[in-house]
């Protein structure tokens, strides 16, 4: 199962980036804009969220097909990629469900 | 394999698809407005929606080419049973290097080039799921 043992490493990875860029954005880069008038952290960190939430739902649904993930989880995972503080939580749960499904399963060599 | 694109899982697969492309070119339309009135991050957030569009097609393909019915272990420890049946019943094309059924260790997708399409593809699917995960542009 050393494909969906990759796959959740990457995807792990991906998720507290995205998770920590998406916390830069909405609690530094949007006040900073509207409260202040400074808008250079959204200018920056505005795009390159999107772009690594990009490779986050390349991730994602890399590991969805690998470890047979039902479509409510990838739903949960495709939006903690926009949803401050959620991608932390979804990669906890996701992680423990596909850690049980492997201990679960037959350890075909 | 009509079945397969015909599941409920493939008809949710189905629907989302159907909300997520015209979401996207929906919201690359408006992010093309608001660039050509001037806003400078539109431009980049332009080239982001298209790519998200795509990437909701890639993952409909993807994901009902995955077998919704084998769904975590309790599938694969299915699977790996059939797996063994169905190398008894291929024993018309012995595996060159494994004589004993054993799974996921003769892999019958690496004998797609003799079997039809649709064999063939059920056979990487029973490959793919006794051990390796899917077949790949990373593991073919």
């Amino acid at each position: 199962m050393s494909g969906v043992e990759g796959a959740l490493r990457r995807y792990r990875i991906m998720a507290y980036v995205v998770g920590v860029f998406l916390l830069v954005l909405v609690c530094v880069g949007i006040p900073l804009q509207y409260a202040a008038g400074k808008p250079v952290v959204v200018q920056i960190v505005g795009p390159i969220h999107g772009f690594l939430y990009i490779v986050y739902l390349l991730a994602a649904v890399d590991l969805a097909r690998r470890a047979r993930l039902s479509l409510l989880q990838l739903a949960l995972m495709v939006g903690a990629g926009f949803v401050p503080f959620l991608a932390f939580f979804i990669e906890h749960w996701v992680t423990k469900q596909v850690h049980a499904e492997l201990a679960a399963g037959p350890s075909a060599a | 394999m009509r079945q397969r694109w015909l599941s409920a899982r493939a008809l949710q697969l189905h629907a989302a698809v159907v909300l997520w492309v015209p979401a996207c070119l929906i919201a690359f339309w408006w992010q093309v407005h608001r660039a050509f009135d001037g806003n400078g991050l539109s431009y980049v957030y332009s080239a982001e929606w298209p790519v998200f569009a795509l990437l909701g097609i890639w993952a409909w393909w993807v994901l009902v080419r995955t077998d919704p019915e084998m769904a975590g272990a309790r599938g694969q420890r299915r699977m790996a049973e059939q797996l063994a049946a169905s190398q008894a019943v291929s024993s018309a094309t012995p595996s060159p290097s494994e004589p004993s059924p054993a799974p996921a260790s003769a892999g019958p997708g690496r004998r797609v080039e003799e079997e039809d399409d649709e064999l063939a593809a059920y056979n990487d699917r029973l490959a793919a799921l006794a051990d390796r995960g899917p077949k790949t542009w990373r593991n073919t």
